[in-house]
């Protein structure tokens, strides 16, 4: 029978020869590709909660928006959907428990939408965490996307305010099968809070600078769901001994032993993740070969499984051998790209705080490191920020300079 | 054996008692061997039920997961099925029993702790919190929204300097950059004062 499952993991380094007398640091890019979508078979339910803030700051047409946006989502989704309406201010209201698309005539959705006002302080947590109620409410089957669409334009003020926590709960929920996407309006909102949010809970993160976009971006995040063949994707890679490795890109990971695993959460068809790891190998007298292993898994389109695995072998030789292999160009700059937006997103928090010449020696030593790998664009591109991060930057160059390396980490530089 | 029945993973997860994860998480450790697929399906025969309530087994023993992975390593059916009798009638003593030990352990593969489900986790978590579950109230008195605070910690808090150029019109200025732009800023408050006289 013909497979179409194409569920593939594939591992690649800058170079395989590792150095018999020095530890050897190597790149390790790894690179799930999700099944092709069938034509003829149906996409995976959704089980969603829209989470939107109504905080005072949300008045007029930010709010308008927002509500466009939510019918714009009711009108894409089918009847084997589930959604459900949440508001939040001080106070959270739930303004639609979760429905089955099927079971209820839309325009009493729609009137649902149309009644949200705008009230007072944000309870960004509260809110969140009555979507992620409303969602596992059904959200145990297994056969569905429970995701939560979390939308703010201000700081958590009211219920839990701290990052750290707040990413860790996500974290959990995510472990439970409850994901989260963010969406920050403006420049009011927290983008670091939001970014790890979205990184912890296995979902996306948007930031919409012009609230004309609210509708388009939520459409965006809805064509992904609506693509996604391969759930909860988890990826086993084990360690030789001995051997130090390093997650780049915010990727939500626990270490036990010498086995490293990975959440990549859901994938859409068409798009391959790529993870960019960085490892410090042993060396060697005796060994000739040094093993590094990955087993991914996943669930596909009508609850099928989904696995696959491989391995990369590293060789042993001498340490001026290994030093006339030139790297594999491409892997380098992949990789160069997605470590130097790690080192942004540290140097805007430095930035944000106040410690604007940490910020901007972060940058330029992180360029001075990465510069062979790097076109001269992407250096320019470094060195301007360097200098707006010492100058202090303006609010949207913030958010803006974190977006856009949130989606060189995430591998999406060239979505739209 | 009876190999002709094939289970889907979530039928063998239902008849083994365990969540289709912790197979999918025994696969990945080694404990079960991966499966066959045919078409799109990956399928399961009596003998990962077996394997599965072995390891079961071995666990309510204490046994490690690194432990039992490397002794039912390469059993075949029969082996695993007389080993399963043995543990029936209590005639194992799995701590002392060495027998079908095939190799030391090297690894120490880690064992995903059991979670709570989201619902538990949330209303633990909600309960800390105090929230509420609460509509709102229409006539409801609120308090004005808050002017969104700094999103710096006090103690990184700058000194900036505030110019009123007109009711509800201000200018900000960073005391550190205000002696090289007093020229233009004064220029500003100028240009200010004739648009907004």
């Amino acid at each position: 029978m013909l497979m179409f499952q194409m569920f593939h993991v594939t591992l690649q380094s800058e170079s395989q020869l590792i150095a018999r007398q020095t530890p050897t640091q190597r790149v390790l890019e790894l690179r799930v590709r999700p099944p092709e979508s069938q034509k003829t078979s149906q996409r995976t339910p959704l089980n969603l909660a829209l989470v939107l803030d109504r905080s005072g700051s949300m008045s007029g047409f930010k709010l308008d928006f927002v509500k466009q946006a939510a019918q714009h989502v009711i009108e894409l989704l089918s009847r084997q959907d589930r959604v459900a309406l949440v508001t939040y201010d001080n106070t959270v209201a739930v303004d639609l428990p979760t429905t089955l698309i099927g079971s209820i005539p839309r325009h009493e959705i729609n009137r649902r939408i149309s009644a949200i006002h705008t009230g007072g302080y944000t309870n960004l947590s509260g809110g969140w965490m009555q979507g992620c109620q409303e969602v596992a409410v059904n959200g145990e089957n297994g056969k569905q996307i429970n995701r939560v669409l979390l939308l703010t334009d201000g700081l958590a003020n009211v219920g839990i305010t701290e990052p750290d926590l707040l990413g860790n709960h996500a974290r959990e929920l995510a472990q439970r099968g409850i994901s989260t996407s963010t969406f920050g309006v403006g420049e009011g909102f927290n983008e670091h809070l939001l970014e790890g949010m979205a990184n912890q809970g296995s979902g996306n993160f948007y930031y919409i600078d012009n609230p004309s976009d609210i509708p388009s971006i939520f459409a965006r995040e809805f064509k992904e769901l609506s693509a996604v063949t391969a759930r909860d994707v988890q990826v086993t890679i084990t360690i030789p001994e001995h051997a130090a490795v390093e997650v780049l890109g915010g990727w939500r990971h626990t270490r036990e032993g010498n086995h490293l695993q990975l959440f990549l959460g859901d994938l859409a068809a068409g798009r391959d993740q790529e993870v960019y790891l960085k490892l410090l190998l042993p060396p060697s007298d005796t060994l000739e070969i040094l093993e590094v292993k990955v087993f991914a898994t996943g669930s596909g389109v009508n609850e099928t499984d989904l696995s696959d695995e491989t391995a990369l072998h590293f060789r042993y030789a001498n340490a001026e051998e290994v030093a006339k292999v030139p790297p594999l160009k491409d892997v380098m700059e992949r990789f160069s790209r997605v470590h130097m937006s790690d080192q942004t997103t540290s140097a805007l928090k430095l930035e944000r705080e106040g410690q604007r010449d940490k910020a901007q020696k972060l940058i330029l030593n992180s360029l001075a490191e990465n510069l062979p790998n790097l076109p001269p664009d992407q250096a320019q591109y470094y060195e301007d920020m360097a200098l707006r991060m010492q100058r202090g930057m303006a609010e949207n160059d913030r958010k803006s300079s974190q977006y856009s390396a949130y989606q060189t980490k995430r591998r999406r530089d060239n979505d739209q | 054996m009876d190999t002709a029945e094939e289970l889907l993973i979530h039928e063998l997860a239902d008849q083994a008692g365990v969540s289709v994860r912790t197979i999918r998480y025994y696969i990945s450790q080694g404990l079960l061997p991966a499966p066959d697929t045919k078409g799109r399906y990956a399928t399961f025969n009596e003998e990962y039920r077996l394997r599965l309530e072995l390891i079961r087994r071995l666990k309510e023993a204490f046994l490690p997961l690194k432990e039992i992975r490397d002794r039912i390593a390469g059993l075949d059916p029969a082996q695993i099925q007389a080993l399963l009798d043995q543990l029936e009638g209590g005639n194992l003593n799995i701590h002392q029993e060495k027998n079908f030990v095939l190799s030391e352990p090297q690894n120490a593969p880690y064992e995903p702790k059991p979670l709570s489900s989201a619902l538990d986790y949330l209303s633990q978590v909600m309960g800390m919190q105090g929230a509420t579950r609460s509509r709102p109230k229409s006539n409801q008195l609120l308090p004005p929204p808050p002017v969104q605070p700094a999103l710096r910690s006090p103690q990184q808090i700058e000194t900036w300097q505030r110019i009123v150029l007109a009711p509800g019109v201000e200018l900000n200025i960073r005391s550190s950059e205000e002696p090289y732009f007093r020229e233009r800023i004064r220029q500003i408050i100028e240009f200010a004062k004739i648009q907004f006289s």
